[in-house]
């Protein structure tokens, strides 16, 4: 790793410059910082006093290293238009020193851009000689809470991450956000409208509150005021994260600290919570800082002291991982990401998708209106039904009335579901205006609802392999429904589905749930089974179900000439699978013969009469390649990374695609070598 | 100059080389000849048998070496030498950033990515899975019923 040694430390508007050994960059200040400090109405130019210091203290300053060492301060002289010395300094870790503002040592980081983003708190006032509460809220009446959300593009609005959109608004807490759900949305939050004096004497003297608050990982502020030690301004960062699914929601601090305001100090107190982003997007520090007064002088000069709190490793930890979640979700979902807007790439990688669920039932269905009516009647009915219409007397007075009874008997069928019994009633048969007074046919069932939802059943399947192999074109998913015959699946859809929020599922989602539901048109025997990938609609097929009882020699002969016809569409579906199945031209590297096995269509269309004679209980038929146990392969071969680190990060087989080598020293021959040998795999 | 000969018994292409245990030998002296640094050829004279080496350092160079012995003549070695770069620079390339194709680093390994090393068999398993409910397979057709559309 080299060695970054500040060397320089420029002040330049709004741009801190920082001269390293090695290389030069910048150091942004996000603000609209002025180069004059104007205090009681004077201004003051930044270079005026010998020191370099900012010129409005409401900003952030840092500098990054990762050692100590000799750093040299200059100034810009806007009159010569030349940076001039202002002196040398050593740092060491316990400077915080003489009215500079660093001595801060990043975590193995080198070579650092950094991009801060930060937060910060202005709304309190904190000045000697209060002798009360009321006195200090009567000072501050006509204060506002006032948000100053600063953040770079650093860091975009992902799972896990820190949602800057969020931030940047100043109705921060007005955030649809996840957190909506849970009982934490009863806390209250104060908008950048509230008037400081109102919220304090809506409070208890000690008591915590919220005064500001982020949206989807609720990156909050908590105030204290009162207090102890003349402590009037307490403030507490809480960074929480949010965990859990379903109703096992909930937030657990990911960081929790708070300062206090040193109690000699007056002007203003500005704190901050700072992220410095590094040049790997990654988390290389955060702190809450405060300001502090570094010389008894008018104006008095600040600077900033990170004194009061040091986040632990495991708190660093896991506000990395609050920020930025696991390293390899971020490369998968968002490879491209620069940080930089406008040069396109960047993408956005929270897609949210909606909720597709059950299709409506029709609301007209044409039933009982007096135009037809659907009776289910048993057996004993049914043979009633038919003494009935072929009694004498029955065919007297239909003759009376139609040429031809089938006009009013529109057909009779067999079907395979269960009509709900909430979905039914009974009532006299008959036929036309034509009642039967046959006992047994007094009070025949029949269907109130023409539509029947019936649950089909579920089951989990598991990915096998959790790599690519367990999508297309290794892994072939097809579906058997009754009624509906076969049906070839999309397996990237069904093995990994995108959840919510538009995100792929982690490993540990690995149970996916597939669900199917039949919806029967009782008139027509029509289906349409939809199938629901862990709980979403994702696929609807139509069958037709029912075996026709023939009334009539013309139902007979039309009921065979459909299965004549509906035989021979079968028999040439099986064909032309079989023949003119593509043999794939596009299998990848890896089981690329298997990937050409011709497409066999099982069942094509099995609906109608004759559907009624195949198997009952729709199945899931799953291809999955199958993989040769070769112990110990990553130690030969190693397995595909794609991802950027410090090759110290990786062991064992290693092969680069590429790598940056320009701090080893060595002829250009020899970085020639080494650039061959990573190319073709070193052992680390 | 000094040099050390040494057994490596690693890979050529590992950054840290292991060697035999107690079976260095150190040479001191100067050289007659002009070396390239890269690829340099050196004599020893010695007594020691040094067929089974494989390796050098040569700290002047601050480099290390594979290498090629052969005897001259009696007691006179010659070293053809090649320099190993992976060990010699082997801090600094670990230092060094590199997007990285294939590695055996578990936690750095993407299995979602097809760059063709997962080897695969030509059989397939075929599985089938019914939908179930209460344990059950879900069936339609079970019982059957009797649906009679009638005008009226």
């Amino acid at each position: 790793m080299a060695k970054t040694i500040l060397t320089g430390l420029y002040w330049d508007n709004s741009q801190l410059r920082i001269q390293v050994s090695n290389d030069d960059f910048n150091l942004l200040v996000h603000s609209d910082t002025p180069a004059i400090y104007t205090y009681g109405g004077v201004d003051y130019p930044i270079y005026n006093t010998g020191y370099l210091r900012q010129g409005d203290y409401n900003h952030y300053l840092c500098i990054l290293g990762d050692t100590y060492g000799t750093i040299t301060v200059e100034y810009y002289d806007d009159s010569r238009h030349e940076w001039r010395n202002v002196g040398t300094y050593n740092l060491s870790q316990s400077d915080d020193n003489n009215g500079l503002w660093f001595t801060k040592t990043i975590y193995n980081i080198s070579d650092v851009k950094v991009f801060g983003i930060y937060l910060e708190a202005n709304g309190f006032d904190d000045i000697p000689g209060f002798t009360s509460p009321q006195e200090y809220y009567d000072y501050i009446t006509n204060r506002y809470v006032q948000y100053q959300w600063t953040s770079v593009p650093a860091i975009s609005g992902k799972n896990g991450i820190l949602s800057l959109t969020m931030i940047k608004d100043d109705k921060i807490e007005d955030g649809t956000t996840i957190h909506q759900v849970l009982p934490e949305d009863n806390i209250e939050r104060y908008t950048a409208q509230s008037n400081m004096r109102l919220i304090c004497l809506n409070h208890l003297v000690n008591e915590w509150f919220i005064a500001a608050e982020s949206g989807l990982n609720q990156l909050q502020l908590r105030y204290n005021y009162g207090g102890t030690n003349n402590d009037i301004l307490v403030i507490e960062f809480k960074i929480r994260n949010h965990y859990g699914e379903g109703n096992n929601q909930y937030y657990a601090d990911v960081y929790s600290g708070q300062i206090y305001q040193p109690p000699s100090l007056d002007g203003e107190r500005d704190a901050y919570l700072a992220f410095i982003i590094d040049e790997e997007n990654e988390v290389a520090q955060f702190d809450p800082v405060t300001h502090y007064r570094v010389a008894e002088s008018t104006p008095p000069l600040f600077g900033v002291d990170y004194g009061y709190l040091q986040p632990t490793d495991q708190q660093m930890a896991a506000v990395y991982y609050f920020l930025k979640g696991s390293p390899e979700e971020i490369d998968e979902d968002d490879p491209y990401a620069d940080g930089i807007e406008g040069d396109g790439g960047d993408g956005n990688p929270y897609q949210p998708q909606d909720h597709l669920g059950l299709s409506t039932k029709p609301t007209k269905s044409g039933l009982n209106l007096g135009i037809v009516t659907l009776y289910n009647p048993d057996e004993s009915e049914l043979a009633a039904i038919a003494q009935f219409l072929w009694s004498d007397d029955t065919l007297d007075n239909f003759k009376k009335y139609f040429n031809n009874f089938a006009d009013n008997i529109m057909c009779l069928y067999v079907l395979p579901v269960t009509p709900d019994a909430a979905s039914k009633a009974s009532k006299v048969f008959k036929v036309g205006n034509l009642a039967s007074e046959d006992s047994s046919l007094q009070s025949v069932d029949y269907i109130t609802d023409r539509y029947a939802d019936i649950d089909m059943g579920s089951f989990y399947i598991k990915r096998k392999w959790d790599s690519y192999l367990d999508v297309s074109p290794y892994t072939k998913l097809e579906i058997y429904l009754p009624y509906c015959g076969t049906h070839q699946l999309n397996t990237d859809e069904i093995m990994y589905p995108a959840n919510s929020e538009g995100y792929l599922p982690v490993e540990s989602e690995s149970d996916i749930e597939l669900k199917l539901n039949y919806r029967v048109d009782l008139v027509t025997g029509n289906i349409v089974a939809t199938l629901f990938v862990n709980g979403e609609n994702r696929y609807q097929f139509t069958g037709k179900c029912g075996m026709s009882v023939p009334l009539t020699g013309a139902n007979y002969n039309n009921m065979i000439q459909g299965a004549i016809t509906a035989g021979a569409g079968l028999a040439a579906t099986i064909a032309s699978g079989g023949l003119t199945a593509p043999l794939s031209a596009s299998a990848a590297v890896s089981g690329t013969v298997m990937a050409q096995k011709p497409e066999v269509y099982r069942s094509g269309n099995l609906s109608g009469d004759v559907s009624m004679l195949g198997y009952d209980t729709p199945y899931l038929i799953k291809t999955i390649p199958s993989k040769p146990k070769l112990d110990k392969q990553e130690i030969y071969t190693g397995y595909p990374s794609y991802k950027k680190d410090l090759l110290s990060n990786f062991s064992g087989y290693t092969e680069v695609i590429e790598a940056h080598i320009d701090d080893v020293s060595c002829t250009s021959a020899e970085k020639d070598r080494i650039m061959t040998a990573l190319k073709g795999g070193v052992i680390i | 100059m000094t040099i050390t000969l040494r057994k490596c018994i690693s890979e050529n292409n590992r950054l840290d080389k292991v060697f035999v245990d107690d079976a260095d030998k150190e040479y001191t002296g100067y050289l007659r000849e002009a070396a390239d640094i890269l690829t340099p050829k050196i004599k020893i004279e010695s007594s020691d048998d040094l067929s089974q080496y494989n390796y050098a350092e040569i700290d002047d160079f601050n480099r290390k070496y594979f290498c090629s012995i052969q005897l001259l003549q009696k007691d006179i070695w010659e070293l053809d030498c090649e320099v190993d770069v992976l060990s010699t620079y082997a801090t600094a390339i670990k230092g060094c950033y590199a997007l990285v194709k294939r590695t055996a680093k578990k936690n750095k390994i993407n299995y979602h990515m097809n760059d063709g090393v997962f080897y695969t068999e030509q059989r397939q398993i075929v599985t089938y899975h019914a939908f179930k409910k209460s344990g059950e397979f879900a069936k339609l057709g079970t019982e059957n019923y009797f649906l009679l559309v009638a005008g009226g």
